[in-house]
């Protein structure tokens, strides 16, 4: 699972967080159109995404890799984590840190010296009283919804139609 | 956003945001998550409700997946308790999903579990999208209730409830109105719930 490196090369490339995640979810669908995973698209595709997307996004894509990177930087270290099993194991973990704390935690990039530091907040993952975000300056509103259930009860098929009517009300207009 | 799945199953957790511009000035970022249902999952399960606003229970209607029904509605309590969250607080909508199988929990008796209980009540058939967005919109309707009630959203934000709802509906793919679709929950229970509303 390499979709946050993909976003966070994207976000080291000077892309907004923000951008940087609707790029990298519009390249999972490719892959799992494709059947494929994400590093095995071909850069030309990858490119087409983001012009940033060259040659270089190759050294992220693996695991391995990904994870000593982020141990560089302040995002989430390896001691954070109970002994993971496989590098899989560790990129898909970092992956829901990754996920969770770019949901609650601020849209930021700050730089110590020449490396920037990923907007990860472990912190926000332990702070269960979050509750809604609110942001008064900008007007923004952030709410967060789970869809839970007990297994293959259709809780991603929700997800996935719902993204489709909207796909549909798009090429409609 | 859906993250690595095998056999169907979700592994750890699909996210997929939204962003909705209300009245041209105030923009709403909804962002839908889903969990792993198995058992093992328990962990994850606790850390994707943490900080959550509202929550949609997805149950299976047939009769044989009704132990793991309740399981994971008690799952839920449990997890929720544990993030210092009740049930009770939290804005929540049922879904009984895949009404097109047969063997399947009838109608009425889904109409007198929406009557027992508190949580609006959507009936769903989620592969060809049926009572999706009504379970969507309902499950927003609630939370936005909840949220407006503890944060006096319409005071500081001047954001009319039933504006911003229909706003979403429509930029969601809804041909319906706000209205018919929270009428479409089994027994009504979700049409009284949009904030703002007239009373």
């Amino acid at each position: 699972m390499t979709a946050t490196e993909v976003a966070d090369y994207l976000v080291t490339s000077g892309v907004p967080f923000r951008e940087a995640h609707e790029i990298t979810g519009r390249i999972v669908h490719e892959a799992i159109e494709r059947g494929v995973t994400i590093a095995e698209l071909p850069i030309p595709v990858l490119r087409g995404f983001h012009a940033a997307l060259d040659e270089r996004v190759l050294t992220v894509l693996d695991p391995e890799v990904a994870w000593s990177a982020a141990a560089c930087l302040a995002g989430p270290r390896p001691r954070t984590f109970d002994a993971p099993s496989s590098s899989r194991a560790r990129a898909r973990k970092k992956a829901l840190v990754a996920v969770l704390a770019g949901a609650q935690g601020p849209d930021r990039l700050v730089g110590v010296g020449s490396l920037p530091v990923l907007p990860y907040s472990v912190r926000a993952l332990h702070n269960s009283r979050i509750l809604v975000q609110i942001d008064f300056a900008a007007k923004e509103l952030t709410i967060k919804l789970v869809y839970y259930g007990p297994a293959l009860s259709g809780k991603t098929t929700n997800l996935q139609s719902l993204t489709s009517s909207q796909t549909q009300r798009l090429a409609a207009a | 956003m859906t993250l690595e799945t095998r056999d169907d199953r979700t592994l750890f957790f699909d996210m997929l945001p939204l962003t909705f511009k209300a009245d041209k000035e105030v923009s709403l970022r909804i962002k839908l998550f889903t969990v792993p249902g198995q058992v093992i999952h328990g962990s994850t399960r606790r850390l994707v409700l943490q900080g959550a606003d509202g929550v949609a229970f997805i149950a299976d209607s047939q009769l044989g997946e009704t132990d793991a029904n309740a399981a994971s509605f008690l799952d839920l309590r449990d997890n929720l308790k544990s993030n210092g969250m009740n049930l009770g607080d939290m804005p929540t909508v049922i879904q009984f999903n895949k009404r097109d199988l047969p063997g399947v929990r009838p109608d009425n008796e889904l109409a007198e579990l929406a009557r027992r209980g508190k949580e609006p009540v959507f009936a769903a058939v989620a592969t060809t999208g049926q009572g999706v967005l009504e379970t969507f919109v309902g499950l927003l309707a609630v939370t936005y209730a909840a949220l407006d009630a503890r944060h006096k959203l319409a005071d500081k934000f001047g954001i009319h409830g039933v504006t911003l709802l229909s706003e979403v509906a429509e930029k969601s793919g809804a041909r319906r109105s706000i209205e018919a679709l929270l009428a479409s929950s089994l027994g009504g229970g979700a049409a009284g719930t949009v904030a703002g509303g007239p009373p």
